[in-house]
């Protein structure tokens, strides 16, 4: 049985799914006499929206619009889910524990708005239902225990039992019990999300007993990336190559820490290099017709040339944004990038960061602060060969 | 020696001496930042946790309260896992549930020490296995797709010894 205090929150009741033996028609249930009731019973505008997603499933007596109207409470009876899972003993342990109302912030049960979670049952779950093994049935029933007065409401805090109707005891059944304890958490802890009771999502020792636990994707899920950082710093990188090849969440795990992500890259390259074969792979790769390869070739030197200068305009019409305004655009005779050119220090720095070459704009030489520039690499200088040397002739013979 | 009381979410409280309650960082810096009142009997509140995972962190630490403060480590250097004292070993003998949930614990009250071996245990569960012999571990079902497992392979085909 699992009892929720909702306190006096206004619910809104959106039977999406409703199925079969509803009383009501989802109109009914919608219809305004129903929310004004509501209303008149919490003395407010709707702030909890609750979803009935996660009451769609089997649901025999919907949310009672008489106990809702006559304020004598809110009773959502879930009906009898069945659990076709086998089970054991060990089942009725309590689930989610007994919150006590001191830890309850009163926010939490309060203010909970834009859309829930929205919660499915994982159906075949609870549908594969081999015949012989025995069922067993749970009844989850939400109702409104509290007063009506809205001051203590919220301080009710919530109260959460889970009762067992009936079981029978298999040894076989050992082995799914996990399974079916993790699904009937995940239950109660959407519902008590849904409902707005977030507290029971953060109790730590609820899976205490579970025997299988997807240990990664559940500290994914709680944003403890340092601790799943922490596990895979102590894998070799071919254990996280394995990881990797788990299930798409562990590989997305994976992908998310960047030292893991960069271990497994370095492994993979070094494996490939390794491997003997690699080499004829490689070259095996590049042989190809000769006219795809001139083409393509050609294709490649075009395109790429356009694509640099369009680059390297892009990059020098950037930098000129990120100009001070005592400084001036100028060329870096290094990398010919673009470079700051401050007039009253005759001092250029290259805007690459993979350059930063800090040069003197006279003599395009290294920053040599108050000296003069030495003579003959002055400016210019470069440009203008004279008559009879080497350069000149050279020059010459090209003509 | 001075004591304090640590109270669980369903409301058990635990007296635990000071020295084995400051291995938590959490209670450490909440004993220093409110300071220590010897006649104040009120319990120290984790409304995080219950009972049964603090009863056995409260165990971890009690055995631990004599230990030096771990070294700190440095990243990148593959670490080992094969450095857990036999008591840990015996302690960590537990499902995984429990295993995942003294993650959290420790993780909540800032037990370097706890974390550390905890996780430590995890990567054994992982440790030179195959993939599919990690899935039976955790009981995880392989659903990647049909396009997606076939990127992988290509992504390993030169990894796998054959």
């Amino acid at each position: 049985m699992v009892r929720e205090d909702f306190g006096s929150r206004s619910v809104e009741v959106s039977p999406v799914q409703r199925k079969t033996k509803s009383k009501y028609s989802p109109q009914e249930l919608h219809s305004k006499p129903l929310q004004k009731s509501l209303e008149n019973l919490t003395g407010g505008s709707p702030s909890a929206h609750l979803r009935n997603d996660y009451f769609s499933r089997t649901t025999s007596t919907p949310l009672c619009r008489k106990d809702l109207a006559d304020d004598s409470g809110l009773t959502d009876s879930l009906g009898d889910l069945n659990l076709s899972d086998n089970k054991s003993p060990e089942c009725s342990r309590k689930k989610p524990g007994t919150l006590s109302p001191d830890f309850m912030p009163k926010k939490t049960c309060f203010r909970r708005q834009g859309p829930l979670p929205k919660f499915c049952l994982d159906e075949p779950e609870f549908t594969k239902s081999p015949k012989s093994s025995p069922t067993f049935k749970r009844k989850f029933e939400i109702s409104q225990l509290s007063n009506r007065s809205t001051d203590s409401a919220f301080h009710d805090g919530s109260r959460i039992s889970t009762e067992l109707y009936q079981f029978d005891v298999d040894d076989d059944s050992l082995a799914n019990l996990s399974d079916l304890q993790l699904s009937v958490d995940t239950f109660c802890e959407s519902l008590n999300e849904s409902l707005g009771v977030k507290d029971v999502s953060f109790l730590i020792g609820r899976r205490m007993g579970v025997k299988n636990l997807n240990i990664l994707d559940e500290l994914n899920n709680v944003h403890l990336n340092h601790v799943i950082g922490t596990i895979f710093s102590y894998l070799s990188p071919s254990d996280l190559n394995s990881a990797c090849q788990v299930c798409p969440k562990w590989k997305e795990i994976c992908k998310q820490d960047s030292n893991a992500r960069r271990r497994r890259k370095e492994y993979i390259k070094k494996t490939h290099s390794n491997k003997e074969n690699s080499f004829i792979r490689n070259k095996s790769r590049k042989v190809k017709p000769l006219v795809v390869l001139q083409t393509t070739i050609k294709e490649r030197k075009k395109t790429s040339k356009a694509d640099r200068k369009l680059a390297t305009s892009q990059e020098f019409w950037e930098a000129q944004q990120r100009l001070k305004p005592y400084e001036k655009m100028t060329k870096c005779p290094k990398c010919n990038g673009p470079a700051a050119k401050n007039g009253v220090y005759e001092r250029g720095r290259c805007c690459r960061s993979s350059c930063a070459h800090n040069f003197c704009t006279r003599c395009e030489l290294a920053f040599h602060f108050a000296k003069p520039c030495s003579n003959h690499t002055q400016k210019g200088s470069k440009s203008s060969a004279k008559a009879f040397s080497k350069k000149s002739r050279r020059l010459l013979d090209r003509l | 020696m001075p004591s304090i009381k640590l109270s669980s979410s369903d409301g058990e409280v635990f007296s635990v001496e000071v020295e084995i309650a400051k291995q938590s960082n959490t209670i450490k810096t909440m004993l220093e930042d409110l300071g220590m009142d010897e006649e104040d009997d009120e319990a120290v509140p984790l409304p995080n946790v219950n009972a049964a995972i603090l009863k056995r962190v409260i165990q971890w630490c009690t055995y631990h309260k004599d230990d030096p403060p771990p070294p700190e480590d440095d990243e990148n250097k593959e670490k080992r896992t094969d450095d857990i004292s036999s008591w840990d070993a015996d302690f960590l003998k537990v499902d995984q549930g429990t295993l995942f949930e003294l993650i959290l614990a420790a993780n909540y009250l800032d037990i370097k020490g706890l974390l550390d071996v905890t996780c430590k245990t995890v990567a054994n569960m992982i440790k030179g296995k195959s993939p599919e012999e990690i899935r039976k571990t955790f009981n995880i079902k392989n659903d990647f797709t049909q396009a997606e497992e076939d990127q992988v392979r290509r992504e390993n085909e030169w990894c796998e010894e054959k």
